[in-house]
C-alpha cells in the first residue's frame, strides 16, 4: 500500500491550499487521530473517506478550529497556523459546511451571505443596497443568481441553502472548503447543480475536501482521495488510481467481498396486497409482494417513495385503496398501531429523528414498540425488558456495553439495528425499511444486507426503499420504480441495470 | 403551524390595542368640577388591592353607595399592577371623570395618573393612601397607623404580662406602607420598652396571599432552633397571624401570644378560642367609606373640597374581653 | 500493516475510565443536598438535626412533593404546566367552599379532586389535539384557573370548613404529620406508574422522542392528554390538603407552588443520564428547595436573602449536571 510521503509532487502546485501533518488527538485517554495526514491542493476536489469512527469528522474538527489537536502541524498556504476556534480558520480560508447547521433559516438569503463581520455597514446600520449587491455578486459567482436575494433562508430548497452557504464561504474569502455529506437531501437533479458549482469553484482554484459515504459520487467527482481507517490515514491517491472495491476494502481494512448476498428466497405466497392506494403525493397505485421476497422501490425524491412507506405504516392518511395483509384488510385510514397489529413494520428513513430515541437505552427504544409482549396487564416487567434486549443485541450482533447503554452512544449503524431489533421483536410479516444504509459505513451495510436476506430466508417479506440504485440492485428480487406517485416501471432485478431504472425513474414507461 | 400564527397574531393585536390606550393624551378632555356636560356625575375609582379582603369589600361598598347617591362609578381594578391601573386611570380621566377615588394606593406608585387628573383638574379623593398628609389627594382618610401599632403592642404587652426582657417575633411585609409603617411603629415601642426583637430582625413575609404559610414555617422553624426564644409575636395583619398561632398551637405551646391586625372573621374566631392568638384591631372601612362619599357628593354639590386634606380614624381592639360581641364584616 | 488490524469499537473504553467523574457530575444533585444538610447540622446542630425538625422539614415539604410530583408526570412526556398551582388552588378553594356551604366533607373533596382533572384534560386537549404549545396552552389556563379561584373565594379567604376535614392536614400519625403520608402515597404511586405500567414507559417514550414513539405504534396524543390529566388531578390533591392544613382558602394558596415545582423537577432531571423528568430526581430536588428554606430559618437569614440563595442553589445544582454533559 502506497503512502503519502511518496506522493508526487505536480510541479506546479508547489503551495499546498491545505497541509496537516502528524496530527493526533485524543479524548479522555482514548486516541481519534494519531498522526493524521491531509494534503489538499488548491483547485482539486479530494474525497475524504472512511467508516463511521475513522476520524473523519475529528479532523475536519481539528482543521476548522473547532478541536485544538494534542500534536501536529497545519499550513495553510505554506505558512504554519494555528486555530484556537472557528473563526481563526475562517481568518485563514478554512471553511466547513455542515448539512443542517449552515444557514439561519429566519433571517434573509443575502443576510446570510454577508453575515457577522461582513455584512456592510456604516455607522452602525447595515447599507442594505451594499449588502445586496455583493451578495448577488457571490451568488452570480456560483451561477445561482436566480435565488431571490431578500427571501427567508429557511424557504429555500436544500440544494439552494447549501448554494448560499456555499456563497458564503466564498465570500469570507474561503480558500479551503471542506463539505460534509453535502448531498445527503439532496435529489438526484440538485446534485447535478451542486457538482457543476464544486466544479467552477475547483478552477477558480478552491480547495474543496469532500465527505460522502456514496461512492458513486466520490468517483464521479473527486481529483484524489484519501482513506481514514482507526484514526490514522491510510492513502491518499489519485481517484483514477482506484477501483470502487480497492476503496472499499481499504476504508474496512479487508477485502471488501461481494456486498450483497445471493438471492433466491421469495416465494409465490402474496403476502401484502395493496390495490388503488392513494394519499398525499401517492396517485394510484396497485401491487404484491410475497414471502420470502425482497422488493425494492425507487424513484426520484419527491417521487412518494417514502410517503407510500408512511402510508403503508399507517403513519399517513389513505383517502382511498385497500391494504391487506395475508388476506386480512387494514381498517380505518391511519394508525401506526393499527399496521403494527396487522404485521406491517416500518424502519424510518431519518434514523436519528424517527428510529431511535438518542436519549433512552438500548431497551427501552425496544420495548416501546413492543410494550404488549413484555408487560400484563399494563404492569411491564423489567426482566421481560432486558431479556427482549439481550435477544435483539445478540441476533443482530449489536456492538454494546448492554441493554441498559444508551442509544446515542452508539455509531450510526448499531444504532440501525437498534431500529431493526426493535421491529423484529414484533415478528412482522412485512417490514418496511426506508433507506436502511443511509449514512452508515460499508462494513455494517454489508452486514444489514445480510440480515435483509436472511429475514426474507425466513418468510418476511421485505419492502425496501433506497436512492441509490446500486443498492437497489444489489439487495432486491423485483424492483417497482415510481414516478409522481405512480409506478413508471417493475423490472425483476437480476434484468436490472442503473441506466433502465433512471429511464424510469424520469418517467419514461417501459 | 397555523395555530401558532393565529395566537402570535393575537397577541399582536392585543398590545396594540394595549399600546393606542396607553398613549391617549391625559389632557384632551378636561373636568371642571361638579357634574359633566351630559349631567351624570362620574366617579373613576381604583385600587391595586381588590385580591384582598378588605380592598375588595371596602371598594364594592363604595360602589354601592356612589350608585345609591345617583353617580356614574365605574371600579378598575389589578393585582398589585400599577402600570395597568394608571393606563386605565388615564383613559378614565380623557373620558371624562368628574372625581378620582383611590382605593388603598400606593403613593409611590401613581405619579402618572396623579399628573393626568391634575392636567384635568380633576380631584382625587383617597382611602387609605398613606401614612402622611399627600398634596396628591384633596383628602385621604385613613387608619392612624400609630394607634393601630400601640393597641396591638398593648394586647402583647398584657397578654406576655410586661414586655420588659421579652422575646417578641415582628412579621412585616414591607411592600405595603400600611404594614410597613405599623411594624415598624410597633419594633420601636417593643424595643423601647425593654423587648427583644426575635431573630434580631424583621421577618418578611414575600406574598401577603401565601404569608399565612410563610408565617407558619417562620415561627416553626424559629421554635425549632430557640424553644426557649419566643415570648410573643407581633404580625402586621391577621392573615400571617393566622399562621403564627397555629405553628404555636403545633409545638403544642400555650404561653406564647399573638396579636394581628384585621379582625379578619377567622382570626376572630381563634381569639374567642382562648389559644395563642390573643388580639386583632378592626378596621371599620365602612366609616371611612361613608365619610368619603358624603365628601364626594358635597363637591359634586356645589364643589366644595374637604377642609383637611389627611384624616387619620382609630381602630378598636378586639380582644378576649369582645371578641364574642363583634360581628365581622371580612 | 494497518490492513491486518481489527477494527476497534472506539466507545467501550472511556466509559469505564470516566465513571468516577461521571458518578460524580451524575450526582451533584445529590451532593448538593447532602452539602446542605452538613452545612446547616455543623451551624446549628442541635436545633437543625433534630428528630423534630426532620419530621418539621417533611411536613413543610408535603404539598410541593404533590405538585412537583404532578409536574414531573408531564415534563416526563416533555412538556409543561405552568397552571399546577393555580389549579391546586382552585381545587382547594372549591372544596371548602362546597364543604362551607354544607356539602358533605367527602363529597366536596371528590368534586374538588374532579375539577383539577378537568383542568388537566383542558390542558391535555389545548397540547395534544389542538396543537398549542404548552408553555402557551397552560400560561393561559393558569390565568384563567387563576380567576376561576378569586371567584369561588369572592376574593377573600375562605374558613370554617367542618372539623373533621382538619383530619387531613393538621392530625399525626405516630408523631408524623399526615400530609407527609399523602406526599409519600402520591409519590409511590406516580413513581410506579412511571416506572412499572405500559403507560408510563408511553410517556417516556413520548417525552424522550415523540416521533419515534408515534413511528412505534405509540398514540402520542392519547398519552399526552393523559399525562396531562393525572397532574390536574394530582395538584388537585395537594390544594386540597394545604387548605386543610391551614384551615383557609385563600385565593391564591398553592400559586406559589408551580415555580418551586418547575424548579424541583429540573433538579431531578439532573440524576437521569438522559436528562428525563424522574420521580427520585424530583424528591431529590424538594428535598434541597425544603432544607434550605428551613435551614435558613433555622439560621436567622432575612427572607429575601433566603429567595437569592434558592436561585443560586438551583442554577448551582443544575449547572453542575450540565458541566458533566459537555464533559461526557
Amino acid at each position: 500500500m502506497s503512502t503519502a510521503t511518496a506522493e508526487p509532487l505536480v510541479p506546479q502546485v508547489d503551495r499546498l491550499a491545505l497541509r496537516a501533518q502528524g496530527i493526533s488527538k485524543h479524548f479522555e485517554g482514548v486516541a481519534a487521530l494519531t498522526e493524521a495526514r491531509l494534503e489538499v491542493r488548491p483547485g482539486e476536489i479530494h474525497a475524504l473517506l472512511g467508516e463511521n469512527g475513522a476520524g473523519k469528522s475529528t479532523l475536519i474538527k481539528v482543521l476548522t478550529g473547532v478541536h485544538q489537536p494534542d500534536a501536529g502541524r497545519i499550513e495553510t498556504a505554506g505558512e504554519e497556523v494555528r486555530f484556537s476556534g472557528v473563526r481563526d480558520a475562517h481568518h485563514s480560508g478554512v471553511v466547513a459546511l455542515y448539512q443542517e447547521t449552515s444557514i439561519v433559516p429566519t433571517i434573509s438569503v443575502a443576510e446570510n451571505i454577508l453575515l457577522g463581520e461582513r455584512t456592510p455597514s456604516s455607522g452602525g446600520l447595515i447599507s442594505w443596497n451594499r449588502l445586496y449587491r455583493e451578495a448577488r455578486r457571490q451568488l452570480d459567482r456560483l451561477n445561482q443568481g436566480h435565488i431571490p436575494l431578500r427571501r427567508l433562508a429557511g424557504r429555500l430548497s436544500p440544494v439552494q441553502q447549501t448554494m448560499v452557504s456555499v456563497a458564503r464561504a466564498l465570500a469570507a474569502d474561503a480558500r479551503v472548503l471542506i463539505l460534509d455529506e453535502p448531498t445527503a437531501a439532496l435529489t438526484d437533479t440538485e446534485i447535478r447543480d451542486l457538482f457543476t458549482v464544486l466544479r467552477a469553484l475547483r478552477a477558480d482554484g478552491v480547495g474543496i475536501v469532500y465527505v460522502s459515504h456514496r461512492l458513486e459520487e466520490v468517483f464521479e467527482l473527486c481529483d484524489r482521495v484519501t482513506i481514514m481507517r482507526n484514526g490514522q490515514t491510510i492513502v491518499t491517491r489519485d481517484v483514477a488510481e482506484m477501483t470502487i472495491d480497492e476503496v472499499i476494502s481499504t476504508m474496512v481494512g479487508r477485502s471488501a467481498e461481494d456486498l450483497f448476498p445471493e438471492r433466491g428466497t421469495a416465494t409465490d405466497r402474496v403476502v401484502l396486497e395493496v390495490a388503488g392506494l392513494r394519499g398525499n403525493k401517492v396517485r394510484e397505485l396497485s401491487f404484491s409482494a410475497h414471502a420470502g421476497e425482497v422488493l425494492g422501490i425507487g424513484g426520484l425524491a419527491g417521487s412518494g417513495r417514502s410517503e407510500l412507506m408512511r402510508l403503508l405504516a399507517g403513519d399517513q392518511k389513505r383517502t382511498a385503496g385497500t391494504i391487506s395483509v395475508e388476506g386480512r384488510e387494514v381498517t380505518g385510514s391511519r394508525g401506526v398501531g393499527r399496521a403494527l397489529e396487522h404485521g406491517i413494520a416500518l424502519v424510518p428513513e431519518e434514523r436519528r429523528s424517527q428510529g431511535v430515541s438518542l436519549g433512552a437505552t438500548i431497551q427501552d427504544n425496544i420495548a416501546i414498540a413492543n410494550l404488549a409482549r413484555v408487560s400484563n396487564a399494563g404492569w411491564v416487567s423489567a426482566s421481560g425488558i432486558a431479556r427482549l434486549a439481550r435477544e435483539g443485541i445478540a441476533d443482530l450482533r449489536i456492538k454494546t456495553r448492554g441493554p441498559r447503554q444508551q442509544v446515542g452512544l452508539l455509531s450510526g449503524g448499531n444504532q440501525q439495528k437498534v431500529v431493526l431489533a426493535k421491529m423484529l421483536a414484533r415478528n412482522p410479516k412485512v417490514l418496511l425499511l426506508d433507506e436502511p444504509t443511509r449514512g452508515i459505513d460499508v462494513g455494517t451495510k454489508a452486514e444489514i444486507y445480510r440480515l435483509i436476506r436472511a429475514l426474507a430466508a425466513a418468510g418476511t417479506t421485505i419492502i425496501a426503499v433506497s436512492s441509490e440504485l446500486p443498492e437497489l440492485i444489489g439487495l432486491s428480487d423485483r424492483i417497482l420504480i415510481m414516478h409522481e406517485g405512480r409506478v413508471s416501471g417493475e423490472v425483476s432485478a437480476a434484468d436490472a441495470d442503473e441506466e433502465l431504472l433512471l429511464s424510469y425513474c424520469y418517467g419514461r414507461k417501459a | 403551524m397555523r395555530t401558532r400564527l393565529t395566537i402570535t397574531a393575537g397577541l399582536l393585536a392585543t398590545g396594540l390595542l394595549a399600546l393606542t390606550g396607553c398613549s391617549n393624551d391625559p389632557n384632551a378632555a378636561a373636568g371642571t368640577g361638579g357634574a359633566g356636560d351630559d349631567g351624570t356625575f362620574k366617579v373613576a375609582a381604583f385600587t391595586a388591592g381588590y385580591g384582598t379582603p378588605g380592598g375588595k369589600l371596602t371598594l364594592d361598598k363604595f360602589v354601592e353607595e356612589g350608585k345609591a347617591k345617583g353617580w356614574d362609578v365605574t371600579l378598575y381594578t389589578s393585582d398589585f399592577d400599577y402600570d395597568k391601573i394608571n393606563s386605565d386611570m388615564q383613559s378614565a380621566i380623557t373620558q371624562g371623570a368628574d372625581v378620582i377615588l383611590a382605593g388603598f394606593p400606593d403613593p409611590r406608585q401613581i405619579a402618572p395618573l396623579v399628573n393626568a387628573a391634575e392636567g384635568a383638574e380633576i380631584p382625587i379623593f383617597s382611602i387609605d393612601g398613606g401614612v402622611e398628609p399627600n398634596e396628591d389627594f384633596v383628602e385621604d382618610v385613613t387608619f392612624d397607623q400609630d394607634q393601630l401599632a400601640e393597641l396591638t403592642v398593648g394586647a402583647l404587652d398584657e397578654a406576655m404580662g410586661g414586655l420588659e426582657g421579652k422575646d417578641v417575633m415582628v412579621i412585616g411585609h414591607d411592600p405595603h406602607i400600611g404594614i410597613m409603617t405599623r411594624s415598624n411603629l410597633a419594633m420601636d415601642m417593643l424595643e423601647e420598652s425593654g423587648a427583644n426583637i426575635a431573630g434580631g430582625e424583621m421577618k418578611q413575609a414575600l406574598n401577603p396571599a401565601t404569608s399565612q404559610e410563610e408565617a407558619l414555617k417562620f415561627v416553626t422553624d424559629f421554635l425549632q432552633a430557640n424553644p426557649e426564644g419566643l415570648d410573643g409575636v407581633w404580625v402586621g395583619w391577621d392573615h400571617a397571624a393566622l399562621g403564627a398561632a397555629q405553628a404555636i398551637n403545633e409545638a403544642g405551646r400555650d404561653d406564647i401570644y399573638v396579636t394581628g391586625v384585621d379582625a379578619l372573621g377567622v382570626a376572630v374566631e381563634e381569639i374567642k378560642k382562648d389559644g395563642p392568638f390573643y388580639a386583632s384591631v378592626h378596621q371599620d372601612w365602612f366609616s371611612v367609606v361613608d365619610r368619603v362619599v358624603e365628601d364626594i357628593e358635597a363637591y359634586r354639590a356645589d364643589g366644595t373640597l374637604p377642609q383637611e386634606n389627611f384624616v387619620e380614624v382609630e381602630g378598636e381592639l378586639i380582644d378576649r374581653g369582645n371578641a364574642d360581641d363583634f360581628t365581622p364584616s371580612m | 500493516m494497518a490492513q491486518t488490524t481489527d477494527i476497534v469499537p472506539a466507545v467501550e473504553v472511556p466509559q469505564d475510565k470516566t465513571q468516577m467523574s461521571q458518578l460524580l457530575w451524575q450526582g451533584g444533585t445529590i451532593i448538593a443536598l447532602v452539602a446542605l444538610i452538613v452545612v446547616f447540622g455543623v451551624l446549628s446542630p442541635a436545633a437543625f438535626l433534630s428528630f423534630g425538625n426532620m419530621t418539621n422539614i417533611l411536613a413543610q415539604v408535603a404539598i410541593l412533593t404533590i405538585i412537583a410530583a404532578a409536574q414531573t408526570v408531564v415534563m416526563v412526556t416533555g412538556h409543561f404546566d405552568l397552571s399546577v398551582g393555580t389549579t391546586a388552588t382552585l381545587a382547594g378553594a372549591t372544596a371548602s367552599a362546597l364543604m362551607i356551604n354544607g356539602m358533605p366533607v367527602s363529597m366536596a373533596i371528590v368534586v374538588g379532586v374532579l375539577v383539577g382533572t378537568l383542568v388537566g384534560i383542558v390542558n391535555g386537549i389545548l397540547v395534544a389535539y389542538l396543537g398549542i404549545s404548552a408553555i402557551v396552552a397552560t400560561l393561559a389556563t393558569m390565568t384563567t384557573v387563576g380567576g376561576l379561584a378569586f371567584i369561588v373565594t369572592d376574593g377573600t379567604t375562605l374558613y370554617g370548613m367542618p372539623e373533621s376535614f382538619n383530619w387531613i392536614g393538621q392530625t399525626r400519625l405516630a408523631g408524623i404529620p399526615m400530609p407527609v403520608f399523602f406526599a409519600l402515597i402520591v409519590a409511590a404511586v406516580i413513581w410506579v406508574i412511571l416506572r412499572y405500567t405500559t403507560v408510563g414507559r408511553r410517556w417516556y417514550a413520548v417525552g424522550g422522542n415523540s416521533e419515534v414513539a408515534r413511528l412505534s405504534g405509540v398514540n402520542v396524543r392519547l398519552n399526552v392528554l393523559l399525562a396531562f390529566t393525572l397532574a390536574g388531578l394530582a395538584s388537585a390533591l395537594g390544594g386540597i390538603i394545604l387548605v386543610s392544613r391551614l384551615s383557609s382558602a385563600s385565593s391564591t394558596s398553592a400559586n406559589d407552588y408551580m415555580m418551586l415545582a418547575v424548579a424541583a423537577a429540573f433538579l431531578g432531571m439532573t440524576l437521569l443520564k438522559s436528562g428525563q423528568a424522574n420521580i427520585g430526581g424530583t424528591l431529590v430536588g424538594v428535598g434541597i428547595i425544603g432544607v434550605l428554606q428551613n435551614g435558613l430559618n433555622i439560621v436567622g437569614v432575612n427572607t429575601y436573602i433566603q429567595q437569592v440563595l434558592t436561585g443560586i442553589i438551583i442554577i448551582a445544582a443544575v449547572l453542575m449536571s450540565s458541566l458533566k454533559s459537555k464533559n461526557a
